[in-house]
């Protein structure tokens, strides 16, 4: 019977050190408290709006037509940085954190659902006395976006949609992927390395993914509360009746991709441009080598076609005549 | 659905809306619109960008052409490409939401 002792012995240390390993790892990867983030990351044109009990971060920079640009998930405003460099301009541009994401942090609600997150956006551009403006939006804020140009059509004068994460929602719907019940450990230990994967797998080169992006997008991940946030936004994400919104947009709209984007691949361009069967004047615009995180890999160039369109008289809005 | 061409014999231009051409449209006798020939060229960086959107009409006015066809607008636009050289290539049209893809690529060199 010794050798079931010397089993029990094994088992037993094995059990202690993960168990020494986990709190080490825990204590490590602990959250960052909000207030060290906002003196890390908010900028002059930094300010907060209580919209609906949640404290929303955006900026506002530039002056002309407003345009609204929003992150995609997993990001922050700071993925717009080097497209708003640019566009602040020619317009006014504002954008802002979603909830559970940047230094907006989660919402008290805790629902992460798409209604939800459109239903905050309107409040927020209500709040802000925005009449008429342009809106875009990358990933999950292209369709955020496109939920809002569809519900407000007598607002949104122009649509950009930079590959928006509608139809690799419904794909993941189809396929019935789904958030495992292990990944909640990521709100206890989320090495940066997770980080840094993200980003080099959805870059179209992953040689331009440096440090300060991959330790941006890891310190905001790190804010309290926002681990767990992500993960519900994950859980109940649903890009809804994509064909329905889609079909109710009546804005000029602009969609711009990727070519390297294996998340959501450049063809859901051609079908999104079809889908948008309303809106007058499609234009689009595609990216050789970029992947799905346009907005931080070709923000240059990005900003220039959205300049250039926008510059753009609009076709007139009405339908066209069809024999 | 119309599957337009842009041979159509006798088409108005109504409205081609390009950040370069915001002058009065030049005419020819037979009422092409000589600013919408095709570029001879591609784009390149050291131009201004641009994007393709139009408004396509035929006997728009109403009356009846001679060969009896009905009065129509069609959309035209433009799918791109901006290459990783700066210049930007038009690699379809979609006519009347139809779709024609062009022959059109990067230069090797910036693709």
């Amino acid at each position: 019977m010794r050798w079931l002792r010397y089993l029990g012995y094994a088992l037993g240390g094995i059990l202690v050190t993960g168990c020494i390993a986990f709190l080490i790892a825990a204590w490590i990867y602990r959250d960052i408290p909000a207030e060290v983030l906002e003196a890390k990351y908010m900028s002059p044109a930094s300010k907060f709006l209580n919209v609906d009990g949640v404290r929303i971060h955006y900026r506002d920079e530039g002056s002309g037509p407003p345009l609204i640009l929003i992150h995609a998930n997993f990001g922050s405003l700071l993925s717009w940085d080097d497209a708003v460099e640019s566009l602040k301009h020619t317009h006014r541009v504002l954008r802002f954190d979603m909830t559970g994401h940047g230094l907006t942090g989660p919402d008290p609600s805790g629902d992460y659902s798409l209604e939800r997150t459109v239903e905050l956006t309107a409040r927020f551009v209500d709040a802000l006395q925005l009449e008429h403006f342009s809106i875009g939006g990358t990933s999950l804020g292209g369709t955020v976006a496109m939920h809002y140009a569809a519900a407000h059509p007598d607002r949104v004068e122009r649509l950009i949609l930079l590959s928006p994460g509608a139809l690799e929602g419904r794909s993941m719907q189809r396929a019935g992927r789904a958030v495992p019940k292990a990944a909640d450990i990521l709100k206890y230990i989320a090495p940066r390395a997770l980080a840094e994967f993200m980003l080099t797998s959805r870059f179209g080169d992953p040689a331009k993914v440096n440090d300060k992006l991959i330790d941006q997008w890891y310190d905001m991940w790190m804010r309290e509360g926002q681990r767990a946030a992500i993960l519900a936004r994950l859980r109940s994400y649903s890009s809804a009746d994509i064909v329905k919104v889609t079909a109710a947009v009546r804005t000029p709209t602009l969609i711009l991709w990727g070519e390297a984007n294996p998340q959501a691949p450049v063809e859901q361009a051609e079908e999104l441009r079809q889908m948008l069967s309303s809106a007058p004047g499609v234009t689009v615009i595609t990216y050789p080598g970029i992947g799905h995180m346009a907005a931080e890999e070709a923000g240059p160039a990005i900003a220039r076609d959205i300049e250039a369109w926008l510059a753009n008289p609009a076709v007139a809005r009405e339908a066209s005549v069809q024999p | 659905m119309i599957t337009a061409s842009l041979q159509l014999p006798v088409v108005l231009l109504f409205m081609a809306q390009a950040t370069t051409a915001q002058t009065q449209p030049a005419m020819d006798p037979k009422g092409w619109n000589l600013d919408t020939a095709a570029p001879s060229k591609t784009e390149t960086a050291a131009e201004p960008p641009s994007t393709l959107n139009m408004r396509v009409y035929k006997d728009f006015d109403g009356h009846i052409s001679r060969n009896g066809d009905t009065p129509y607008a069609v959309d035209v636009s433009a799918v791109m490409t901006r290459c990783n050289d700066g210049s930007l290539i038009i690699t379809a049209l979609v006519i009347g939401g139809q779709l024609t893809p062009l022959d059109n690529k990067c230069p090797a060199t910036s693709k």
